[in-house]
């Protein structure tokens, strides 16, 4: 069989990123640079900011790919974009890049949900073995996603206001701990003991999450402590709020496996780098004898390369556009 | 000689292809922020009625604002993206300036863009095209200064909603003219080609000012 060799290219928020993908699996190159230090000194991603810099990076990275990997423009089989849920100014760089890139070589177009792409991520290591739970968690996202076979996607919970990783950042916020919150908090969390009382997060029945209440809780705890006077043990702190997150994704994601009695789990996205949220994954994978699998951390962030994974299995299911394909910044279903 | 002009720097989208001072085929439409949508398109679409194929021609010429942020990203994602793929010449061209370009009889012309907030975008130039007023990012209170200071018959062109101290007729561009002005300048390099904003993000201002 031929080998099928897919363009990806990625500029949903703030990583301008490129790569090639042999056959879905096999990650030929890729090139990413990414925008954290200028947008770590606004305390956020600023869009304007970042379409500015994607369109001056763009070409630059295409072409750093092609040297790198030595491989032609006439060799790749089709052009795979990450045309949505993201920032609509940055992702139009990218759709943009990829229509022209589509129009003058006559290469299929591949429109791939950002989302998807984070769940294919763990075809660049491992295998799927349906059915499936994905669990996606990262700045923008936190959902559970049942899959039957490649390619099919079927939503049955997700957040309710913000995503896990927006609820990480503001809370590292208003603890002067910087941006991105994840890290940090992760890595303070390992130092602390749950000593603060923080509310559950929607502990429902639901496959749903909302995590704007433990926010505001963390929020009034710190106001509270500091009009008595008391400091705040940012480890104990990070700690306690860190361990009521993991604890109902994981007890969630664990009800789903079992009652879609499913093969696998799958966990994507930028959070899914959370040492302690893979810590307890693991652990109760374990104990429920079901098979887990992790993007190594590389994967996790924004990356091209599960964009080119994921465009492939597209592409295999005639997933292919025209020329009018648009930038979609909402978040409306999975293709 | 054949190329390319691509504006998407304001609501109109405007393609043409040039053949030897001829144009081929034009399409100049209403594309009110769908620039992402029928820029591609509208390329596909005039390459189609000539039968040019992208490889044919020698020359991009790209608007590269002022004007909508977005619009001119869009417009020149595509042209740098052509260009550093097919090895084309790619040459920056000016939306104020591509106004005043498009019209002759007068002493000067006043090219504006609406930026909102009782801001413009805009450019003075004298009867042979001179900037006499450098392309900026003005309050409309200090244009009308400006523009009470020139003795001389004044063209304004731009497709504003200001209070501006004259009337201004709206852009129909001479595409032919702009690029044979152009012609003469000389080619950038794809990587380097960047929008011509006039202004700063808000944030990078904010800083900015933070820091003073």
């Amino acid at each position: 069989m031929k080998d099928i060799y897919i363009l990806a290219i990625e500029t949903s928020c703030d990583e301008t990123s490129v790569s090639i993908i042999k056959n879905g699996t096999n990650e030929i190159g890729t090139v990413t640079l990414s925008q954290m230090d200028i947008h770590k000194e606004y305390g956020g991603v600023v869009p304007e900011v970042a379409s500015r810099n994607h369109i001056e990076n763009i070409t630059l990275i295409l072409e750093e790919l092609f040297i790198k990997t030595n491989i032609l423009m006439t060799d790749i089989d089709g052009i795979a974009v990450t045309y949505g849920p993201g920032l609509i100014g940055s992702l139009l760089i990218g759709v943009q890049t990829a229509k022209m890139l589509s129009f003058i070589f006559k290469k299929p177009l591949i429109p791939v949900h950002h989302i998807a792409g984070h769940i294919y991520a763990n075809k660049l290591n491992g295998d799927f073995n349906f059915p499936l739970i994905a669990l996606v968690v990262s700045g923008g996202h936190t959902d559970l996603i049942y899959m039957e076979e490649e390619y099919r996607f079927k939503k049955i919970g997700g957040t309710l206001d913000d995503a896990v990783g927006e609820a990480y950042d503001k809370v590292a916020r208003v603890l002067g701990l910087g941006y991105p919150g994840g890290p940090v908090i992760d890595k303070l969390a390992k130092q602390g003991e749950t000593t603060y009382n923080l509310p559950y997060p929607l502990n429902d029945n639901s496959y749903n999450f909302s995590f704007s209440g433990i926010k505001s809780a963390v929020i009034n705890l710190i106001n509270n402590e500091q009009q008595k006077g008391n400091i705040i043990r940012k480890q104990d702190l990070c700690c306690s709020f860190q361990d009521r997150i993991v604890n109902i994704i994981s007890k969630k994601t664990m009800r789903a496996v079992k009652k879609y009695a499913v093969k696998q789990l799958i966990v994507a996205g930028g959070v899914a780098a959370n040492q302690g949220l893979r810590d307890e994954l693991i652990r109760l994978a374990n104990k429920e004898k079901i098979e887990l699998l992790i993007p190594p951390l590389k994967y996790c962030t924004d990356n091209a390369a599960m964009i080119g994974a994921a465009g492939y299995y597209a592409y295999k299911k005639d997933i292919i556009s025209d020329l009018s394909l648009n930038a979609k910044a909402v978040d409306s279903y999975y293709v | 000689m054949r190329c390319l002009f691509i504006d998407t720097s304001s609501n109109y989208l405007s393609l043409a292809l040039i053949s030897n001072g001829q144009v081929l085929t034009k399409k100049v439409c209403k594309a009110s922020l769908e620039h992402s949508k029928y820029g591609m398109l509208g390329i596909e679409e005039i390459y189609k009625k000539t039968s040019l194929k992208p490889d044919d021609i020698d020359k991009i010429f790209i608007v590269n604002g002022p004007g909508s942020w977005t619009g001119i990203r869009i417009g020149v994602t595509l042209a740098k993206v052509y260009a550093w793929a097919l090895q084309k010449e790619i040459i920056p061209v000016s939306s104020l300036k591509a106004y005043a370009l498009s019209y002759s009889g007068y002493d000067y012309y006043l090219s504006v863009i609406d930026a909102r907030r009782g801001y413009v975008y805009a450019g003075i130039y004298d009867h042979k095209y001179e900037e006499i007023l450098l392309e900026q990012y003005i309050s409309v209170d200090s244009l009308n200064q400006k523009i009470s200071s020139l003795n001389g018959t004044i063209l304004t062109i731009g497709n504003i909603d200001v209070n501006l101290e004259c009337k201004s007729i709206e852009p129909d561009l001479d595409i032919l003219k702009i690029v044979k002005h152009y012609d003469k300048k000389e080619a950038v390099n794809p990587h380097l080609l960047k929008p011509n904003y006039l202004k700063r993000t808000e944030a990078e201002e904010k800083k900015e000012s933070d820091i003073e």
